[in-house]
């Protein structure tokens, strides 16, 4: 009789504890993009000189988007002092270009796929602050090969040389896609339009592995770490293909990339 | 030995499975066998699915309860405007002003495409070819990698009817021994095409007896292009104009 009563609050026990645990996983990480919503308007507030000039923008639709426009030529102008290549992503137009110490070098067209509402739910004096200056890219993850070098070993005489002639292989172009994360944990995605070939859809398959392990990276990096909001609001785009090739190839490790939004 | 413990290991099994069906008749544990079914798939859906439909109701949420904008006197206003309009022309034309008013060349190494602009207007393009990336490996020592360099580049000089002085790796790649430095065999007239432009370093841009592989990733490094095409590159491009390659 006891050792049933015994057993009964165990599991009364375990049931709160489990209930109690999924409370406060689900609590802690449906409220992160809140949070960082707040994190990111608590910056823009200290940053009082900022807030004095740019207060006055969100009096009136068409001076803030001037503001916009404004804050993307800025950052442009910032981004033409690096002597490498960048990204300039403008979301009014849909062209992703690829810039060169302020030249464009190429203009792709894209299409979006998916904005995180996140950025909608952005205030508009945190979104000037956010994309008046270049952001810089801390991570990639892609299927493109960035050298696809091939290794010759040199033939030790003439018949060898005629026998190992290089023929040049164009079925090196894999299916892409590039993940570009950058500064306040935005994710940029570009992905090629169609997915159709089995080893399409075989990358595709890796791709959307890559955003599950980033977004669980996410959850339980709230779970153990409740004090800074962990959220990735992405941005997933389609386009051509070779296009993506050229940007990741002409990326350099640390590029930076600004938003026009 | 091994063959007749797996045979009864796998006897033992066959048991377990039948004793555990006999169990599952039990309409008790049938129950209970639903239940905790029925348990895992919720845990598990509020593990995976159920933070992310969260997420998204919380950002709707937090859209709809934008405070709306300040108010301001109109005067104000239009004059913030031109304002602000005066500061986007100008940055406008800093901005423009990184771009070439001459001629410049853009060569795109994925596509091996080419790109002849002159200020912000595209004025040619067409196929070219660029680095093989194809590493040549003599030994432990000698190693070339034939890839195209990528950055911003300067026309260094230009040569009609250019003569070829085959490098080292040239004679190696073919399986001959390498000759001497000015060496007759190393100088090859009519490969290069009619005209040869300097990026410096060793890296040209040229014309190719080899039309057939333009559009694709075969050179040493250099830039072949088609006759016609180098002929109007050669024509519209001064010592110093500007090449970039990515």
């Amino acid at each position: 009789m006891k050792n049933r009563q015994s057993n009964r609050y165990l599991k009364l026990v375990t049931g709160i504890l489990i209930c109690a645990i999924m409370i406060y996983y689900l609590a802690i990480i449906a409220s992160a993009p809140q949070r960082k919503l707040r994190h990111l308007e608590k910056e823009t507030l200290a940053d009082s000189v900022f807030v004095l000039q740019h207060s006055n923008f969100l009096a009136d639709s068409g001076l803030f988007e001037l503001a916009k426009t404004r804050a993307f030529l800025e950052s442009r102008l910032l981004l033409s002092r690096s002597d490498s290549f960048s990204l300039a992503i403008n979301l009014n137009d849909s062209t992703v270009n690829l810039s060169y110490k302020g030249i464009y070098i190429q203009s792709s067209k894209f299409e979006i796929l998916e904005k995180d509402p996140f950025f909608d739910a952005l205030r508009p004096i945190v979104m000037l602050k956010l994309f008046s200056t270049p952001l810089a890219v801390f991570y990639e993850k892609t299927s493109i090969v960035k050298e696809p070098i091939v290794v010759k070993k040199a033939p030790k005489d003439t018949i060898e040389a005629m026998n190992s002639i290089f023929m040049p292989d164009t079925l090196i172009q894999n299916p892409a896609y590039l993940i570009i994360g950058i500064d306040h944990d935005i994710n940029i995605i570009m992905l090629q339009e169609k997915w159709l070939t089995k080893t399409e859809k075989k990358v595709w398959n890796k791709y959307l592995r890559i955003r599950n392990r980033l977004r669980f990276s996410d959850y339980f990096k709230n779970v153990f770490h409740p004090f800074k909001p962990h959220y990735s609001p992405t941005i997933v785009m389609s386009m051509d293909v070779n296009e993506i090739r050229s940007i990741y190839r002409a990326l350099p490790v640390k590029a930076q990339v600004v938003i026009g939004f | 030995m091994v063959f007749f413990r797996m045979h009864k290991a796998f006897k033992k099994l066959l048991v377990i499975i039948k004793q555990s069906l006999a169990a599952e008749l039990n309409t008790q544990h049938l129950n209970r066998w639903l239940k905790g079914i029925i348990l895992t798939i919720l845990l598990i859906f509020s593990i995976l699915f159920l933070p992310g439909l969260l997420q998204k109701f919380s950002l709707n949420v937090a859209f709809f309860s934008q405070p709306d904008s300040m108010e301001a006197d109109s005067l104000v206003v239009a004059k913030m405007k031109q304002s602000i309009q005066k500061q986007i022309t100008s940055l406008n034309n800093k901005v423009n002003a990184y771009t070439p008013k001459s001629y410049y060349l853009i060569i795109n190494s994925t596509r091996n495409e080419f790109f002849l602009y002159k200020g912000k207007n595209m004025v040619h393009h067409g196929k070219c070819s660029t680095g093989s990336y194809l590493q040549l490996e003599n030994g432990e020592n000698q190693k070339w990698l034939f890839k195209t360099p990528k950055g911003e580049f300067r026309i260094r000089g230009k040569t009609k009817s250019p003569v070829w002085k085959k490098p080292d790796w040239a004679f190696v790649e073919e399986g001959l021994p390498v000759p001497s430095e000015n060496h007759s065999s190393r100088f090859e007239y009519g490969v290069l095409g009619d005209y040869a432009l300097s990026l410096g370093y060793g890296y040209l841009i040229h014309g190719t007896i080899y039309q057939r592989f333009l559009g694709l990733p075969v050179t040493h490094g250099c830039i072949r292009l088609n006759d016609d095409d180098l002929e109007k590159i050669y024509q519209s491009l001064e010592i110093g104009s500007k090449v970039f390659i990515y």
